[in-house]
């Protein structure tokens, strides 16, 4: 009798996205390892070995002994602590070095592989990365000079937003002339500044060679964030066949086998990307949509292949 | 006009500085802090109509990114040392990240050559023995030596059991901190102490050490004898000619991993076969002998003279 594959899912079981997949894989035919981070090093030992003539390249995490050959695939799901926002903290060390280590060995299919997966956590290079696959982009400023950040307020007619550089979350909002007098305050870190495209936003998540596409109407600047005196709609829309396969050619072009990517389309039909989410919290969509992401998702985990 | 990332007090980039002044090249040292938090740049992206070019302002000159004709990184965009008593911790943690994103933007960003171009999240400290970095490697017939990443001592016994050959151990963090040692009887050497941290252990083959410097198309360095060895990148290697098989592939797996600059450990073992230990990507003038270290920086100035990091 064949044994079942291996699936690897990295993260904590309480991170409801994580908890979501799992319970759809449990279903499957596979041998489900969970990899919570969280728990200290010491009282759980991982061993992991690699390169050529010691035998089999193995992961041994706490009493389970897996030979890497076996791993069909691998979800990661390691949500804000990941980014380091715990510095400090007794395990920070597993999350800078071991599990960054492991990613970069680990076979089949992996969602999604570290150097991919960071790649919006610089959210002007990954801008770079979108237009170079024909995307329009926004016009878009980092800096921590003043006089620079007035002159594009200039420049784009006073139409322009500021966001976080990084991946920390932030309500991207309005510059307004009221704001100017606090530009001086950029000095002291820098600031992304970006040309306010208006439209209707779209979440494009796409799984292997999948596309499912969320048209979102609000009145909020950042649909994310809505207070009582927002509207907000989120309905399943079918995009032109060019603009899906441009969206597959960018997710597979950016090293991601899932993704979630944010379009706005203006007024004159064009389509611009903000960014590509590399993690996406997809369930959100699902839970107003009826998509059924999960479940593309898991039978590409299962499957191994994209 | 070439600019060296380092704080100013760094030796290497200094000497490099003068080098470069003393052939008439223009040069400015700035450190990643001082840059992004301190003196200011601006980085522009996507369509720019009405946008001009990005800039530095470095020691009060403006300097238009485009006037750049090279670019070397002495260390990584890590900003953790950055120590300011004005900010909260959360603060601070909110700077080193934010700093971190515009660090690769700006070195992506820029169109001069860039030693070493980053990577998003930083390259892992074995990024040679990672999965593409192997596949990397392996195309110009370079293996990896065998190695395991351990969380605790009890882990790393379970990989070293019934190994009595030579082992280096090293820190996942620190490409200078590793040791080398023999161990008939496992890990007793190294206590509870040594581990305290995840470590990787790497099972050292048989065979010639070399110690390599690669700077774009050369390579500078020379043999290294075993007794002499205790496992870090501080041989003091006299220089000596390299293999002409050996350079070529080095100079070329490292531009494969995204490298234009750094050193590497390399075992010849039998058969003419060879065999990656370690690799660095950001060198210390500390690691080798005076002669090594001049060679390095004046093939440094003659590549970033050229605008170029090899071809």
């Amino acid at each position: 009798m064949m044994s079942k594959p291996y699936l690897l899912l990295l993260g904590s079981l309480q991170e409801p996205i994580l908890a979501y997949v799992s319970m759809k894989l449990a279903r499957k035919a596979v041998t489900l390892v969970v990899m919570d981070f969280r728990q200290p090093c010491h009282d759980w030992p991982i061993v992991f070995s690699w390169g050529e003539g010691a035998g089999e390249p193995f992961l041994s995490a706490g009493r389970r002994l897996v030979p890497l050959v076996d791993i069909r695939s691998t979800y990661i799901r390691l949500g804000q602590v990941w980014k380091g926002t715990e510095e400090g903290a007794p395990d920070a060390l597993h999350h800078r070095s071991v599990f960054p280590h492991l990613l970069s060995i680990l076979p089949g299919l992996v969602v999604n592989p570290y150097e991919a997966s960071n790649g919006n956590g610089a959210k002007p290079y990954q801008l770079m990365r979108i237009a170079q696959f024909g995307f329009n982009v926004p016009r878009t400023l980092v800096t921590s000079i003043p006089e620079r950040a007035k002159e594009f307020f200039d420049v784009c007619r006073g139409r322009v937003i500021y966001k976080s550089i990084s991946s920390v979350r932030s309500i991207v909002r309005r510059v307004t002339e009221d704001d100017l007098p606090r530009l001086e305050q950029i000095r002291h870190c820098p600031v992304q500044f970006q040309e306010y495209i208006p439209g209707v936003d779209l979440r494009v998540h796409v799984v292997g060679n999948r596309v499912f596409a969320s048209q979102i109407e609000t009145t909020s600047m950042d649909y994310r964030y809505t207070d009582e005196q927002s509207f907000r709609t989120i309905r399943a829309v079918e995009l032109p066949m060019g603009l899906q396969e441009q969206c597959i050619g960018l997710a597979r072009g950016l090293g991601l086998a899932l993704a979630g990517i944010d379009l706005r389309r203006t007024v004159q039909g064009e389509y611009y990307c903000f960014e590509v989410n590399t993690s996406p919290a997809f369930t959100f969509y699902e839970e107003h949509t009826g998509q059924r992401i999960g479940d593309a998702l898991v039978d590409m985990l299962c499957r191994g292949t994209v | 006009m070439v600019l060296l990332i380092a704080h100013s007090t760094d030796l290497f980039a200094t000497r490099v500085a003068h080098r470069l002044q003393s052939q008439g090249q223009e040069v400015k040292i700035v450190s990643w802090p001082m840059l992004l938090f301190g003196e200011g740049f601006s980085w522009i992206g996507g369509c720019r109509p009405g946008l001009g070019d990005g800039e530095f302002r470095i020691q009060g000159a403006r300097i238009p990114i485009s006037d750049l004709t090279g670019i070397l990184c002495f260390s990584s965009g890590r900003l953790e040392h950055l120590a300011s008593n004005d900010w909260e911790a959360d603060e601070k943690a909110y700077m080193f990240q934010e700093g971190a994103a515009a660090h690769l933007a700006i070195l992506h960003g820029c169109p001069c050559p860039v030693f070493n171009l980053p990577v998003p999240g930083e390259r892992v400290r074995l990024f040679f023995a990672s999965r593409t970095g192997q596949d990397s490697l392996r195309a110009f017939s370079l293996r990896v030596a065998p190695m395991a990443v351990a969380t605790s001592r009890q882990a790393a016994l379970e990989w070293v059991d019934g190994y009595t050959g030579p082992l280096r151990l090293g820190s996942l963090f620190d490409p200078d901190c590793n040791r080398m040692g023999y161990f008939p009887n496992g890990l007793d050497e190294w206590d509870d102490t040594v581990i305290s941290y995840p470590v990787f252990l790497q099972r050292f083959p048989q065979g010639q050490l070399y110690h390599i410097i690669i700077v774009g198309n050369s390579v500078i360095g020379g043999k290294v004898h075993h007794s002499d060895f205790d496992g870090s990148f501080v041989t003091g290697v006299i220089p000596e000619p390299i293999p002409q098989e050996l350079t070529q592939a080095l100079v070329h797996g490292a531009k494969s991993v995204g490298l234009g600059f750094c050193e590497c450990l390399v075992l010849e073992r039998e058969h003419g076969e060879w065999m990656c230990a370690d690799w660095n990507e950001f060198p210390r003038l500390g690691h080798w002998s005076e002669a090594v270290g001049e060679m390095v920086i004046e093939q440094l100035c003659s590549v970033l003279r050229a605008g170029r990091v090899g071809s």
